[in-house]
């Protein structure tokens, strides 16, 4: 495996929800409303927290800004970024699947 | 009427910043001094008012003039008000309220990155203090000043080390693992 999208991974919870938020694009203030909003209040992001974010994430390539409207600058996913986003939720995936799996006999162990 | 202003002076090592934040806080909270601005090397000017809760965070950023409007709306949007800057250190505070996000940082990661941002312009200051007390020592001509000037370059250097092993520990205890 030499894809260059692994090399990301695992994301950090905040830059996990950053990325879900850009498929679509949105200025810094609109990040944050819609990652507290998609993580069910769980994750709240601080703006020296996103600002270095952006900072990093349109470094690597994975993000690219797309216009600047009275100094808010929007950003969205470019393709690499999209393909680190989808090699993320693939591995979310497995481990959510095996944590249900476990989960539920450790449920029905505690019951007895 | 007329503002009335104080001016303290007090020195921060860069390690310092969170007591540097908690002392603006209590000043503001229990004295009514509410920082106005800021100069090097560390000329603090507040208004005399009434006390007041309020939150002051640091972030430390070199801001590219063309980075700098975006950067501050951002703050702005989320509820921090720009206080001023000393070197790249930026002040902001928001006055406190139950239930609102009180960090401008909000994981170990990025509060990581942040000290991350620090270190290099330590790290060049003390290898060129490092430069000049080697070539001090190698002077033919010794006198009392040079005694004097080595003795100064020297403290600085070890303060300067002392505050970039602090900040590296700060790093550490942030990262995972």
């Amino acid at each position: 495996m030499t894809d260059k999208a692994l090399r990301y991974l695992p994301l950090t919870e905040a830059t996990y929800y950053i990325l879900l938020a850009l498929v679509e694009p949105l200025h810094g203030y609109g990040v944050m409303q819609k990652v507290e909003q998609i993580s069910q209040g769980a994750v709240r992001l601080g703006p020296g927290t996103l600002y270095g974010a952006f900072t990093t994430l349109e470094k690597q390539g994975l993000i690219v800004m797309v216009s600047e409207q009275e100094r808010r600058k929007s950003y969205a996913l470019t393709p690499f970024g999209r393909r680190v986003l989808l090699a993320q939720i693939d591995r979310l995936q497995v481990m959510a699947r095996r944590g249900s799996a476990v989960a539920a006999s450790l449920k029905a162990a505690g019951t007895e | 009427m007329e503002l009335q202003t104080k001016r303290l002076f007090r020195w921060f090592w860069p390690w310092q910043d969170e007591q540097e934040e908690a002392w603006l806080s209590h000043l503001a909270g229990e004295r009514g001094l509410h920082l106005v601005s800021l100069a090097p090397p560390g000329i603090y000017t507040f208004a005399i008012g009434e006390p007041r809760a309020m939150v002051y965070r640091l972030d430390y950023q070199y801001l590219k003039g063309q980075d700098r409007p975006s950067y501050l709306q951002l703050f702005r949007d989320a509820g921090w008000e720009h206080v001023g800057q000393m070197s790249n250190w930026q002040y902001f505070r928001r006055p406190v309220v139950e239930g609102e996000e009180n960090e401008i940082f909000t994981d170990p990661a990025s509060k990581a990155e942040k000290y991350r941002r620090v270190l290099p312009l330590l790290v060049l200051i003390s290898i060129l203090l490092g430069a000049q007390l080697r070539s001090s020592l190698y002077s033919r001509w010794p006198s009392t000043g040079l005694e004097v000037t080595r003795f100064l370059l020297f403290s600085v250097l070890m303060l300067l080390i002392y505050s970039i092993v602090r900040i590296g520990l700060r790093i550490r205890q942030l990262s995972p693992g």
